[in-house]
């Protein structure tokens, strides 16, 4: 009786047993499956690559106008860049509906987005600031991003002069150069000195030198042939990145 | 009457272990499903690495820089060195109304397999704008 109920039973362990090993292969198939991360992540990691190129790209679109600008350009030109990066991006995105929206910072001291200050307090300021917004929605995705995007180019001049001799005096000119509040590295300088109304371009007759301190920091020198106690001075520097930026003060 | 219910024990035996098999075979149906997502996993892992680098190359503005000035040799280099060794690259530049740009291929080899494409947008610095959409074709070396 044992026997035959043993083995009446030994089918239904079979099944049972099936139904053991289904789970255990499905429930290890789902643990690897969710320990890779695969549900539906990639959509999301291509948007954050997307946002990442949109970031790139706007602050590279700002440079480029604000290099525009600071070489007499017109101030529009900021915006006119935008627009053009805007419907491209809203273009390209395949995924859904993209917007993409700025606002140039109109605020004091800025115009339209742009705040250039070239004064004589022997700082240059050369500056751009945009408000970024994108949205998007999509089949899975529904997302906002908002940014700021500040590019500044600012040039620090500070000289004093040195009588060497009767009418002739030593010129030092100390130029710091700072893109987006960090040192950096210029481009080209041009240091002009005043000479009754005219501006003049020391060169080898006044024994010109430049030193590089390869922190942002540069030192001109040169000497000019000069009774007055003051003398004017103006220093014209390219960053890296094309945006000029003008420094006047005077040296005493 | 004996032999009958042999006979039917035998059918219900047959029955258990094709409910068995069919258990064990929508089990490994399953898993199978599951593990697909390794192929589609290698896929993205190589379209991330593509753009990683197209992202890398643009951050301080030399892709559009190299773009700009039609260096097509110094970008084809810069993407060999910057990719993984073993993964072929295709790039096509074009600009805003999608003509293309490159005159001559950049790549280091033939593409084959499983391709993976990357799309990216790049502006330069210039001081006139300029912007050029990427098409970034990648396959593994098999």
């Amino acid at each position: 009786m044992t026997n035959s109920l043993k083995k009446a039973r030994s089918g239904q362990m079979v099944v049972v047993s099936a139904l053991v090993i289904a789970l255990i292969m499905t429930s290890t198939a789902m643990y690897i499956y969710d320990l890779n991360g695969n549900f539906a992540k990639s959509n999301t990691s291509t948007l954050n690559y997307f946002f990442n190129l949109i970031k790139t790209g706007s602050k590279h679109a700002v440079v480029g106008a604000l290099a525009n600008i600071t070489n007499a350009g017109p101030n529009e030109t900021l915006s006119a860049n935008l627009n053009r990066w805007k419907s491209t991006v809203e273009k390209q995105y395949l995924l859904g509906t993209f917007v993409q929206n700025f606002d140039l910072r109109s605020t004091t001291p800025y115009y339209s987005g742009v705040y250039v200050d070239w004064g004589n307090s022997g700082t240059g300021i050369s500056e751009a600031y945009v408000e970024f917004s994108l949205n998007v929605s999509g089949k899975e995705i529904e997302a906002y991003l908002s940014y700021n995007i500040n590019v500044s180019t600012r040039l620090n001049v500070e000289g004093f002069i040195m009588e060497i001799s009767s009418g002739i005096k030593k010129v030092t000119v100390k130029c710091t150069l700072f893109n987006d509040g960090q040192p950096a590295l210029a481009k080209s300088i041009v240091t002009y000195y005043r000479e009754s109304t005219e501006w003049l371009i020391p060169d080898d007759a006044n024994n010109y030198s430049m030193a590089d301190y390869g922190n942002g920091t540069y030192c001109a020198i040169f000497y000019v042939e000069t009774y007055a106690s003051s003398i004017g001075i103006s220093s014209q520097v390219f960053d890296k990145r094309d945006i000029l930026v003008v420094a006047n003060t005077t040296c005493t | 009457m004996v032999d009958v219910l042999r006979d039917s024990k035998g059918q219900v035996r047959v029955a258990e272990a094709f409910l068995s098999a069919i258990i064990i075979f929508s089990a490994l149906t399953i898993c199978s499903t599951m593990s697909m997502p390794t192929e589609n996993n290698d896929q993205e892992i190589l379209a991330v690495q593509g753009m990683q680098v197209l992202i890398q190359l643009d951050n301080d503005g030399t892709l559009g820089q190299l773009i700009s000035q039609n260096n097509w040799t110094f970008l084809t280099e810069s993407l060999r060195l910057l990719l993984p060794v073993g993964i072929v690259y295709n790039l096509t530049v074009y600009d805003e109304s999608l003509q293309q740009i490159n005159s001559v291929p950049i790549s280091n080899g033939k593409l084959s397999g499983n391709i993976v494409a990357v799309e990216y947008l790049c502006v330069s610095q210039d001081s006139i704008y300029n912007c050029y959409v990427l098409h970034l074709q990648l396959s593994k070396v098999k």
